[in-house]
C-alpha cells in the first residue's frame, strides 16, 4: 500500500517541527550565539605567532652581554618578553611552564636554543623564529665589522589568494564547516530519537504519515535553520574579519546546500537507527563533530596523516566542504573546481538518506 | 547532615544505569579509544607527503644541486617539474600542488659573484588558502637554502646554533598530542555522562520521584557525580595505558601523580557538567550546553595555540578553564615529570574551580527544580 507523498502532510510535519524549534531556547543558542562565539574564538584565540612568548637568555658565567656573540636587543624586535637569567632559573621555568624556551650561550661560542618539546608545534615555531633572528643578527654584525658577507640564499615567498598569509583567512572560512556540521548533524541526530524517548512517535504511527514524509518534515526546517546560520557566518566573516568574497555568494549557497544534503541525512540516519538520545549524541559527536574538526583539512593537512586516517577522512562530509569554502572566499574559481566536491557530497548524502529512510520504514512498519 | 549511605545508594543506582545497557556500556569504552587512535595520528601540524612543483630557469650545477636537495627532502613525496610559471599558479589554484619553487635564471651567477648587492633568491609560491601549511613550507625551504649556503661556503666562521627540544628530543608531534587528548577526551566524556544525567531524569519524569524521597538536593548531585567520577578515572587510565604501551609515549612521571591530577581535573569537569545539566530542561539542551562549554574550553586551553598569544580578555577567560590546568598537568606528568609542588598547586586550582561550579549547580538545582520556578 505504497502511497504517493502528500505535501500537505509534509507541511504539517514541518509546521510541527518549527513549533518545537520555536519553543526551545537551546536551538536559538546554536543558531545565533554559537556561530558568533566560534567565529570570535577561531579568529582571536588561534594565533600561532611566537612573538608574545617569554624567552630567556643565559650567558656564560664570566661573560657580560656586551662581549657575547648574541645581542639581546636584536631579539626585542621579535619577542616582547625577554629576560636574562641564570641557568638554574631557566631550567626551572622551562619545567614549570613559565617560559617555553631559552637561549644558552657557552664559553666556547656554542649557541644552544632550548625549547619545551612537550608542545611540539609551538616549539617548532619558536626555534625557527629564534634561529631566524640569530641569522639576521649575525649577517648584520659581519656587515658592520667589514668581514666578508655570507651569501645566504633567501626565499622570497608569495602566498597566493592570501597575500599577507593571515591564518584568520584560512580559519574563518574553515570554521563555517564546523559550525554547519554542528547545526545540521548534531541537532538532527536528536530529533527522531527524542520522539522515540518521549513516545510521541507512537502517535505519529497512528496517522497516515509515510516514512519519507516524516523524513522531509524533519529535513526542511533544519535545512532552513542551517542556511540562516550560513548567512550569519557569512556576515561575520566578511564584515568583521574582512575575509574577501571572491566568488559569488550564489556559489557559496550552492555548495552549502550539497553539504547540508549530506550532513542532514547523516544526522537523520543516526537518529532513526538509534533510539537513545545519549547514544545519538555520542555517535553524532564521533562521526560528525570531531571529524569535521580533525579530519576535514580545516586545521591539519590531510596529506600529512597516515594512510588509514586519510581513508577514513574520505567518509567525512566536511572534508569535501572545507576546500570549496576556502576557495569560494579566497579564490573564486570556475564551476569545474566545485563539481567533483558536489558530486561526492551528493553521493554520500544519497547513501545516508537511503539508510535513514530505510531505518525509518523498518521501525514504522512494525 | 549529609548521609553517606543515601549517597552511596544513589551512586549505585546511577552506576547501574550507566553500565546495564550493553550499548551504553560499549559506548563508555569504545569512543574514547577510537578517538584517541584516530586523532593521535591525525592531529599534526607538520607538512608531510607534499606535492611540490619546481620550475628551474637556471639549469646550472648549483640549481641542479638545489633540486636534488628538494627531491631528497623527507617531507616532499612528489616533485613535479615544469618550465612554465603560469602552470604553477594554475596548479596551485586547482590544489594539485601545495607550493611551487621557482629558481630564477640568475641563481647561480648571483651566488658566485663577489658583489654583496646581488642576493640569490629562490621564489616560493604557496597556496594561501592553507596559510599554516604555507608558512611551514616556507620554513622548510629556508632550511634547505641554509644547508646549501653552508655547503657552498666552506669557511663557516660563525658557530651554528643548535636547537634542542627538551622532553621530546625528536620533536614528535604525537608525544604532545596523546597526553592532550587524554585530557580533552576525558573532559568530553565527563560532560556527556554528567550533563545528560539530570536532564534525562527531567525528561522522563523520574526526577519527581527523587524529590519525594527523603534525599537532600546536594546528595542527589553527589550521587550523580560519583559514578561519573569513577567512569572518568577509568577512561583516563585506559587511555594513558594505551598511549604509553601502544603508541610508545614515554611516561616520565609517576602513575599516582597522574591519578592525582586526573582526579582533580575530572572533579572540576563534573562540577561544570552538573551545572549544565541543572540548567538544561531536555537532553537536547544539555548536549547543546556541552558544545557551548567544550568548544571554548578546547580553544582556550593552549592545545591549539599558546595562551600567551591570545588577547588579554581571552587570557582571563582561560584562567577559569579547567582544561588549561588539566592539559598542562597531564602533559607535564607524561613528559616532564612535573614536580609534586606544581602538581599540588594545579590540583588546588582545579578543586577550587570544581567546587565553585558545584556550588552554583546546587544553587540552580534548588531554585529551579525544587521550588519549581523554572
Amino acid at each position: 500500500m505504497k502511497q504517493n507523498i502528500s505535501w500537505e502532510r509534509v507541511l504539517a510535519c514541518v509546521y510541527k517541527e518549527v513549533k518545537h524549534i520555536q519553543r526551545d531556547w537551546s536551538i536559538v543558542l546554536v543558531a545565533l550565539v554559537l556561530p558568533t562565539l566560534l567565529m570570535i574564538l577561531f579568529g582571536q584565540a588561534l594565533n600561532l605567532d611566537p612573538g608574545h612568548m617569554k624567552m630567556l637568555i643565559v650567558y656564560p658565567d664570566n661573560a657580560s652581554p656586551v662581549q657575547s656573540q648574541l645581542n639581546p636587543y636584536e631579539f626585542s624586535s621579535s619577542f616582547a618578553n625577554i629576560d636574562v637569567e641564570s641557568l638554574d632559573h631557566s631550567i626551572n621555568s622551562l619545567k614549570s611552564g613559565h617560559s617555553r624556551s631559552f637561549v644558552l650561550l657557552q664559553d666556547n661560542k656554542q649557541i644552544n636554543v632550548i625549547c619545551d618539546g612537550s608542545d611540539p608545534n609551538t616549539a617548532n615555531m619558536l626555534s625557527n623564529t629564534i634561529l631566524g633572528v640569530y641569522r639576521n643578527d649575525l649577517s648584520q654584525r659581519r656587515l658592520e665589522s667589514g668581514q666578508p658577507m655570507i651569501k645566504n640564499i633567501s626565499v622570497s615567498q608569495r602566498s597566493f589568494y592570501n597575500e599577507a598569509n593571515l591564518t584568520q583567512w584560512m580559519l574563518v572560512p574553515g570554521s563555517i564547516a564546523v559550525i554547519m556540521t554542528l547545526v545540521s548533524t548534531l541537532l538532527t541526530a536528536l530529533v527522531i530519537a527524542k520522539e522515540w524517548e518521549r513516545g510521541s512517535i507512537e502517535s505519529l504511527f497512528t496517522t497516515e504519515l509515510q516514512p519519507v514524509e516524516l523524513f522531509l518534515g524533519k529535513w526542511i526546517p533544519y535545512c532552513a535553520l542551517a542556511l540562516s546560520v550560513l548567512l550569519l557566518c557569512f556576515i561575520i566573516a566578511h564584515f568583521c574579519y574582512c575575509v574577501p568574497m571572491r566568488s559569488s555568494p550564489i556559489t557559496l549557497l550552492f555548495v552549502t546546500i550539497f553539504f547540508l544534503y549530506a550532513t542532514l541525512n547523516l544526522g537523520l540516519w543516526i537518529s532513526a537507527s538509534l533510539k537513545d538520545q545519549f547514544l545519538c549524541a555520542q555517535v553524532a559527536l564521533m562521526s560528525a563533530y570531531m571529524p569535521s574538526f580533525m579530519l576535514s583539512g580545516f586545521l591539519f593537512e590531510i596529506r600529512s596523516m597516515p594512510l588509514f586516517t586519510q581513508y577514513l577522512s574520505a567518509l567525512v562530509p566536511a572534508r569535501y566542504f572545507v576546500p570549496p569554502l576556502q576557495t569560494c572566499f579566497l579564490v573564486g574559481g570556475s564551476w569545474i573546481y566545485y563539481l567533483p566536491y558536489c558530486c561526492i557530497l551528493l553521493l554520500l548524502g544519497t547513501f545516508f538518506g537511503w539508510r535513514a529512510i530505510q531505518a525509518l520504514s523498518l521501525r514504522m512498519s512494525k | 547532615m549529609i548521609n553517606i549511605n543515601r549517597i552511596l545508594v544513589l551512586c549505585w543506582k546511577e552506576f547501574l544505569l550507566l553500565i546495564k545497557d550493553p550499548k551504553a556500556r560499549l559506548f563508555l569504552i569504545g569512543p574514547p579509544l577510537i578517538q584517541l587512535f584516530i586523532f593521535a595520528y591525525a592531529a599534526t601540524l607538520e607538512v608531510k607527503n607534499a606535492k611540490i612543483a619546481i620550475c628551474n630557469h637556471d639549469g646550472g650545477q648549483l640549481s641542479q644541486n638545489f633540486v636534488e636537495h628538494l627531491a631528497a627532502a623527507p617531507w616532499i613525496s612528489e616533485l613535479i617539474e615544469t618550465y612554465d610559471i603560469n602552470q604553477i599558479s594554475d596548479w596551485i589554484e586547482k590544489q594539485v600542488v601545495l607550493a611551487g619553487v621557482i629558481i630564477p635564471q640568475s641563481f647561480e651567477s648571483n651566488i658566485l659573484s663577489q658583489q654583496i648587492i646581488e642576493e640569490s633568491v629562490v621564489f616560493l609560491y604557496t597556496d594561501g588558502r592553507r596559510a599554516n601549511a604555507s608558512q611551514l613550507v616556507g620554513g622548510y625551504i629556508q632550511n634547505i637554502c641554509d644547508q646549501m649556503t653552508r655547503e657552498i661556503q666552506f669557511q663557516s666562521v660563525a658557530p651554528q646554533p643548535i636547537a634542542r627540544y627538551w622532553y621530546n628530543p625528536n620533536l614528535q608531534a604525537i608525544w604532545g598530542t596523546v597526553p592532550a587528548l587524554v585530557a580533552i577526551i576525558s573532559m568530553l566524556m565527563g560532560f556527556l555522562v554528567t550533563a545528560l544525567s539530570i536532564a534525562r531524569e527531567k525528561e522522563m519524569g523520574t526526577l519527581d520521584s527523587l524529590f519525594v524521597a527523603p534525599i537532600r538536593s546536594f546528595e542527589v548531585l553527589l550521587g550523580k557525580a560519583g559514578p561519573a567520577f569513577i567512569v572518568g578515572m577509568f577512561q583516563a587510565l585506559l587511555m594513558t595505558l594505551v598511549g604509553s604501551w601502544w603508541m610508545q609515549i614515554p611516561f616520565q612521571g609517576h602513575l599516582s601523580a597522574l591519578m592525582l591530577i586526573c582526579a582533580a581535573f575530572i572533579y572540576s569537569v563534573i562540577g561544570l557538567g552538573l551545572l549544565i545539566s541543572c540548567l538544561a530542561r531536555t537532553q537536547q539542551q544539555a548536549i547543546v550546553g556541552i558544545f557551548f562549554m567544550m568548544v571554548p574550553c578546547v580553544t582556550l586551553s593552549g592545545y591549539a595555540a599558546p595562551i600567551e598569544n591570545m588577547p588579554m580578555w581571552l587570557q582571563y577567560c582561560s584562567t577559569i578553564n579547567p582544561l588549561t590546568y588539566g592539559l598542562f598537568g597531564i602533559r607535564g606528568v607524561f613528559l616532564k615529570n612535573l614536580s609534586i609542588f606544581i602538581l599540588l598547586k594545579l590540583c588546588a586550582i582545579l578543586v577550587t574551580i570544581g567546587s565553585v561550579f558545584l556550588g552554583i549547580a546546587h544553587h540552580v538545582f534548588d531554585n529551579r527544580l525544587i521550588t519549581g520556578t523554572s
